[in-house]
């Protein structure tokens, strides 16, 4: 009976995903260069190994690691400051929320091309805003300048992925029961501890979740760098995922876009594996 | 089901690669015999069939400029032949990558753009085919230029007729330079230093050089440009990298770009994130007095309705410097041919036919389309005769001067080391000029990275 | 005293937070209406001098030809040859997004009850298979799907995202219906079969109504999942007959001549839908969420 109802679902999901995640794994062990298209020998963890010899892996790995930390960090931070925010009763609030979840509801290509429009170096605003507050007195290089283009895509991912996370706590602020606060506070806890003792732990679900996204989402950041910078200037702002599409797409090579995509897939499947274990049993210890 | 489908594949791409040796035997047995001037080559060597027996419909693809004036001339073609078109486009930035996923996907593709940098790895993928032998080659060939032929040949095979060739043109504004109180454009890169600091003193714009250095396409040809006008080569006769010797032209071409920017101050440092498209806005705007851009970008500076300077934007011959004498990088957008379209004679004529009308001559006789597209876009083409025309000398002389159009003409040479393997030296070499512009490395130091993963993969490519 | 500055620098924050939000977009807004002669200053005009509906004119009646279009003065020519298929793509991302959105629900719900109602073997092995169907970055699926789609002979073809987009957004779908109709007490279902209702019946009538911001999240969320995609839609549509918005919007920063006041308007115009459904729906996606996403 079960597989009345499940059927539609299972056939749509299985029949489109299956087929491609396999062969995709079949030409990441192979040698799929499209410029030898006559040998195509198997070659195992050849293009893995490859991968990690070349020149861009090592600052691909870092740029993706960066990436992720920083971006999942702040959206972290953000998206729970606001909840907190938009969870207290003022006026205005119902207007707050709804503007709240502008950046989310923006396609990453357009996200994209507001931020390239924002930072453009010639004719930006936020060198606009910079030079009319005196801050600077030349508009400044910033997706082309190394040292900040990585800040500002991570900055522009941020901004579209707060929204969410933001949402997924303040759902579970809100189904926080009043009587645990009253209680606290009769027993004269300060707002600080009542923050510590009951929010944050309350908050565990939303957290895992959050994180987990993010994770996910930032690891495999392809769209918005595509936008924006190409992985320039120079590879400053390349990340796994924009290597692998290089070497596919630019290069020709798919054993070794594969390979890169794989590894992606094998430290997502790790990450989303170690917060499982980790969330869930510091909720069993608080059990 | 996985099993079928990597078969199919290699079916194709092997069949592809035989039908490519196929006609390629055809026309080295075709070129045995010496052709007659001006006559008609020998009767077909090449299995082609006939274009009227074709009953499907061709695909053009291309990329998305003067589509108009394309679907036009498509109209046309279909009207005279009686042969369907289906003409698809992309912006030229995704090109490449949606041509690489269409080959390797197997889409229905017969006639489409390329461009010199990419027809060895398509050649080498057993993508397209070769046009030697076609009916009517040798002629069209004797009308185009040198370079647009060299650019198009890989290994000896020429791969198809040119939908546009251009080169990079040295432009600058005649307006600051008088506001400057300079006579006459600058003739060596040092020269050019000497005018943009005059002009900069001089209050008229704070970074007078504008080379976009952002990592594009458009960067290889800036690069080579200024190497060749030293008197300098990236390759040699045997593609070995020569442009990391000491003293080069290219280490030459690249410290003069940093100290441009960071001694001088005669460029701004952001320019390593402006693009060619930026570049173009703000020489229109008037925010440049130097610039290199593709000649064809002239025209569009000299609009009234696109540019504030417009009659004031002249080109120059590119400045010389070192031994050289001022020569600077053509390019060649070749249409090429798909092996899938090949493997059937009579597709590979109707193919062939849609080629010559779009890239050599239609049934008239007159390279009309490249007219057309000229005088839409300032594209120009690469086949002598039209020079002549004067609707054509009279559009050069709306917004160019045809006199240094023509000199800087003789002396562009094409880009050398055009091997499958190009792309991936060539965003290797982009990132590590731009790294030195932006004193990460020095010149010496990024030259010689460049070269030495240059030489690491043509080892591995053996 | 205290009390004070807390509220002080709890506004303070309400109006960071406001500005963060808000203000990038309404730059883009500001910047749609702008000339390109305007739009170029230094400093920018925060508040446009000379406001101009040019650019969303340009977009609703694009120019028909290469020397047509030069004479568009306030874009200095620079109206992108994609333009005249910026409408014909809307429909194509409203349509695509609109099926899988339904079908989203539809067989979601589905595959959700039985999730959440029944108890059969593998179904915790089945829960993780769906899940790690997405784990593989799209990057290297591209041409895999490309050769499927191809196969299938729908390239070029509406149906060819409407599928992927199906793949791809149906586990989340699930998944949070799954969590959502696992918060509907049993009892209701027992209720129901005690007065002789099959799974069925109870599902269409008991359940469906209760479950209803539920199911609003989920087709909210397809249809943004779907409305946004742009690798696979730039790889697989060709023409108008079914290319996307994203893949239009993305042509305007790329085609060979550029104008940012129209890049900013089509920009606009690609995020009305999704902020109005947003904006529309936004109590269901925090109910749908609550109760779905997070177990409190």
């Amino acid at each position: 009976m079960a597989l009345l109802f499940l059927a539609p679902a299972l056939l749509i999901m299985f029949a489109v995903n299956v087929y491609p995640v396999l062969y995709a794994l079949w030409i990441s062990l192979h040698r799929s260069d499209l410029r030898r298209p006559l040998s195509n020998p198997f070659v195992g963890l050849g293009n893995f190994v490859a991968v990690f010899s070349e020149s861009y892996f090592v600052s691909s790995l870092l740029h993706t690691l960066q990436f992720t930390l920083l971006g999942v960090a702040l959206v972290t931070a953000v998206g729970l400051a606001s909840a907190l925010i938009l969870n207290e009763k003022f006026p205005l609030q119902p207007v707050a929320f709804a503007v709240f979840l502008i950046p989310w509801a923006v396609p990453s290509v357009v996200n994209g091309l507001m931020w390239k429009w924002i930072y453009d170096s010639q004719f930006g605003s936020l060198n606009g805003l910079l030079y009319s507050l005196g801050l600077i007195d030349a508009y400044q290089p910033m997706l082309g300048d190394p040292a900040k283009a990585m800040y500002l895509v991570i900055n522009a991912f941020v901004w579209k992925e707060v929204p969410l996370a933001g949402l997924l706590f303040l759902t579970t602020l809100k189904s926080i029961p009043h009587e645990l606060y009253e209680a606290a506070m009769v027993d004269g806890a300060d707002a600080l501890r009542r923050f510590r003792y009951i929010t944050l732990p309350s908050l565990k679900p939303a957290f895992l979740l959050v994180l987990i996204y993010n994770t996910m989402q930032a690891i495999r950041a392809f769209d918005i760098i595509y936008v924006l910078t190409e992985g320039g200037p120079g590879d400053a702002t390349g990340n796994l995922a924009w290597s692998a599409y290089q070497e596919s797409f630019r290069h020709l090579n798919l054993g070794r876009g594969s390979a890169l995509a794989y590894l992606i897939a094998m430290g997502t499947f790790v990450i989303a594996y170690w917060y499982l274990k980790a969330l869930g049993r510091e909720e069993k210890e608080n059990a | 089901m996985g099993d079928g489908f990597k078969l199919t594949r290699r079916q194709v791409l092997q069949a592809g690669a035989f039908a490519g040796m196929g006609m390629l035997l055809g026309g080295l047995a075709g070129c045995a015999k010496p052709d007659s001037e001006g006559g008609t080559t020998p009767a077909a060597a090449v299995p082609i069939g006939s274009a009227h027996a074709y009953k499907g419909t061709l695909n053009l693809y291309g990329w998305s400029a003067v589509v108009e004036t394309i679907q036009k001339r498509v109209d046309a073609f279909t009207a005279a032949k009686h042969l369907p078109v289906n003409y698809a486009h992309t912006a030229y930035a995704q090109y490449h990558d949606a041509v690489v996923t269409k080959f390797t996907g197997n889409a229905p593709l017969d006639l489409l753009y390329s461009s010199d940098a990419w027809v060895s790895e398509w050649a080498e993928a057993g993508w397209i085919v070769p046009v030697d032998g076609l009916p009517g080659l040798a002629e069209l060939k004797k009308d185009l230029v040198d370079s647009a032929i060299s650019a198009a040949t890989y290994k000896g095979k020429f791969y198809g007729l040119p939908y546009y060739a251009d080169y990079m043109a040295f432009l600058y504004n005649s307006e600051h330079l008088e506001k400057a109180g300079i006579k006459a454009p600058p003739a060596t890169w040092d020269e050019v230093v000497q005018q943009a600091k005059q002009i900069k003193a001089a209050g008229v714009v704070e970074y007078p050089l504008l080379i976009a250095l952002a990592q594009e396409t458009w960067l290889t040809e800036y690069i080579y440009a200024q190497v060749y006008s030293r008197g300098g080569s990236m390759f040699d006769q045997e593609n070995e990298a020569v442009f990391d010797k000491a003293g080069g032209a290219a280490e030459a071409a690249l410290q003069w770009m940093v100290d441009a920017v960071h001694t001088h101050k005669i460029m701004n440092p952001a320019i390593v994130e402006t693009g060619e498209l930026a570049g173009l806005k703000a020489m229109q705007a008037g925010q440049a007095s130097f610039i290199l851009l593709g000649r064809y970008r002239l025209s569009s500076l000299n609009d009234p309705k696109q540019s504030q300077i417009a009659g004031k934007a002249r080109q120059a011959m590119m400045p010389r410097g070192m031994s050289g004498k001022g020569e600077t990088v053509s390019w060649t957008r070749p249409y090429v041919i798909s092996a899938a379209a090949a493997k059937d004679k009579d597709r590979l004529a109707a193919a062939w036919e849609l080629m010559q009308w779009l890239g050599g001559k239609d049934d008239q006789g007159r390279y009309e389309t490249q007219k057309q597209v000229l005088l839409a876009s300032g594209s120009s083409f690469a086949t002598k005769p039209l020079f002549q025309d004067p609707q054509v000398e009279a559009f050069y002389k709306e917004w160019g001067d045809p006199h240094v159009m023509q000199q800087q003409m003789d002396i562009a040479r094409t880009k050398e080391g055009l091997l499958p393997f190009f792309s991936e030296w060539d965003t290797f070499n982009k990132a590590a000029w731009s790294n030195a512009v932006l004193k990460r490395t020095t010149p010496a130091e990024a030259l010689k990275t460049s070269a030495a993963k240059w030489r690491d993969l043509k080892k591995s490519w053996k | 005293m205290r009390k004070r500055l807390t509220r002080v620098a709890f506004y303070a924050a309400v109006l960071a937070m406001g500005l963060y939000v808000t203000s990038p977009f309404l730059w883009l807004i500001i910047s749609s209406f702008q000339t390109e002669r305007e739009i170029v200053s230094v400093p920018p005009h925060w508040i446009p001098q000379k406001p101009t509906l040019e650019n969303y004119q340009a977009l609703f009646d694009p120019p028909k030809s290469d020397s047509d279009r030069a004479k568009l003065p306030e874009q200095g020519g620079f109206v992108p040859a994609s333009a005249r298929d910026l409408l014909p793509s809307m429909r194509n991302s409203l349509l695509t997004a609109l099926v899988v959105a339904s079908i989203n629900v539809l067989f979601g719900t589905l595959a959700a009850y039985a999730f959440a109602r029944f108890r059969f073997r593998g179904r915790q092995m089945l829960t993780y298979a769906i899940l790690s169907l997405r784990i593989v970055p799209d990057v290297a699926l591209v041409i895999p799907f490309f050769m499927l789609i191809r196969t299938a002979g729908l390239l070029d073809s509406p149906l060819a995202l409407v599928l992927t987009y199906l793949g791809a957004t149906l586990p989340f779908s699930v998944f949070i219906l799954t969590g959502f109709l696992q918060t509907i007490p049993k009892e209701l279902d027992e209720a129901a079969m005690v007065d002789g209702a099959g799974p069925w019946q109870t599902l269409w009538r008991i359940i469906l109504p209760i479950a209803s911001p539920g199911l609003i999240a989920a087709a909210v969320f397809s249809f943004m999942a779907s409305w946004n995609e742009f690798l696979f839609a730039l790889i697989f549509t060709e023409t108008a007959r079914s290319i996307t918005l994203p893949v239009i919007v993305a042509t305007f920063t790329s085609d060979f001549n550029i104008s940012f006041s129209l890049m900013n308007a089509a920009g606009v115009l690609a995020v009305i839908p999704p902020v109005v459904l947003a904006l529309f729906f936004r109590r269901y996606l925090v109910d749908g969420l609550t109760r779905g996403a997070v177990k409190g």
